[in-house]
């Protein structure tokens, strides 16, 4: 199961928005990168919590992995298709959304790099807070989705 | 880009989010001479950090170009110097840690970004950004 993890500002979309999103997102994913399984988690930034340009404002941020060796041409293709499809259910402009795509090594360690940085307390801390977040998101909104900070 | 993700054990009030993040984004634009334009920083808290710190900066930058290990040094001392003075941390209490990403594996503001120094060309071709 791979793994896509998008970022976007609290109360900032709706879940028929968000339910859209994911689809267009794994459609895309499974057109230009890879037929494996995706699992999306949304990760909801509260106003106070990101800023952007000296702003309390965040783009939407979509991390996803790659293969080793991907190519650029289809890299850029699925940046624009995602942009087109994105900017066209959300209304945002392209200067809202930032796509990364990385090859799977370096994607993981950006997905463990906050644990990394915990001591074996606060990963299992970590883990529990994530859990109890997807699970309830999953059950009331149909979709995975998770506060980043835990005491707010 | 860049990214930065500001660790915390504990909630930091809005007024040292603000001064962090705006400190975060001007250090990195005037070491790097990369535009502020898309410093973006996030802020968790609530994380129970190794060696008792009570703040780590996770920074996605770009490399190549002319970023030199000299820049990144600078960069990293000077982010560094800017969470402890608006966070009011001790020196031990900060980290940091960067992950160096490919510019063309990212795209923004509907382009893909590009090498560290060839920013100007990029931005006189999108020109939204200025």
């Amino acid at each position: 199961m791979e793994k896509v993890v998008i970022s976007i500002k609290a109360e900032q979309f709706s879940s028929q928005q968000i339910k859209s999103l994911e689809q267009v997102v794994i459609q895309n994913y499974k057109t230009f990168i890879s037929k494996n399984n995706v699992l999306i988690l949304w990760n909801i930034v509260s106003e106070a919590n990101g800023f952007s340009n000296f702003k309390p404002h965040i783009p939407s941020i979509i991390n996803m992995g790659c293969p080793i060796g991907f190519s650029q041409e289809k890299r850029v293709q699925m940046f624009e298709q995602c942009t087109k499809d994105w900017t066209s259910i959300t209304g945002q402009r392209s200067d809202e959304l930032l796509i990364s795509i990385i090859e799977q090594p370096l994607f993981k360690e950006f997905l463990d790099r906050n644990a990394n940085q915990l001591t074996q307390y606060g990963k299992l801390r970590l883990r529990l807070h994530l859990l109890k977040e997807l699970i309830s998101s999953k059950i009331s909104t149909g979709y995975y989705s998770f506060n980043s900070s835990i005491n707010n | 880009m860049p990214l930065y993700t500001v660790l915390t054990k504990r909630n930091l009030s809005a007024s040292k989010k603000k001064s962090i993040s705006d400190g975060i984004v001007k250090v990195h634009s005037k070491v790097t001479g990369a535009p502020p334009v898309f410093g973006t920083v996030l802020f968790m808290s609530g994380y129970r950090l190794k060696k008792n710190q009570e703040a780590m900066i996770l920074g996605s930058i770009r490399i190549g170009g002319n970023r030199s290990q000299q820049i990144i040094d600078e960069l990293k001392n000077k982010l560094i110097h800017v969470v402890i003075h608006f966070g009011q941390f001790n020196t031990a209490q900060v980290g940091l840690d960067f992950i160096g990403i490919k510019a063309s594996w990212v795209y923004e503001g509907g382009m893909v970004l590009p090498d560290p120094g060839d920013e100007d060309t990029w931005l006189a071709n999108n020109p939204n950004h200025h």
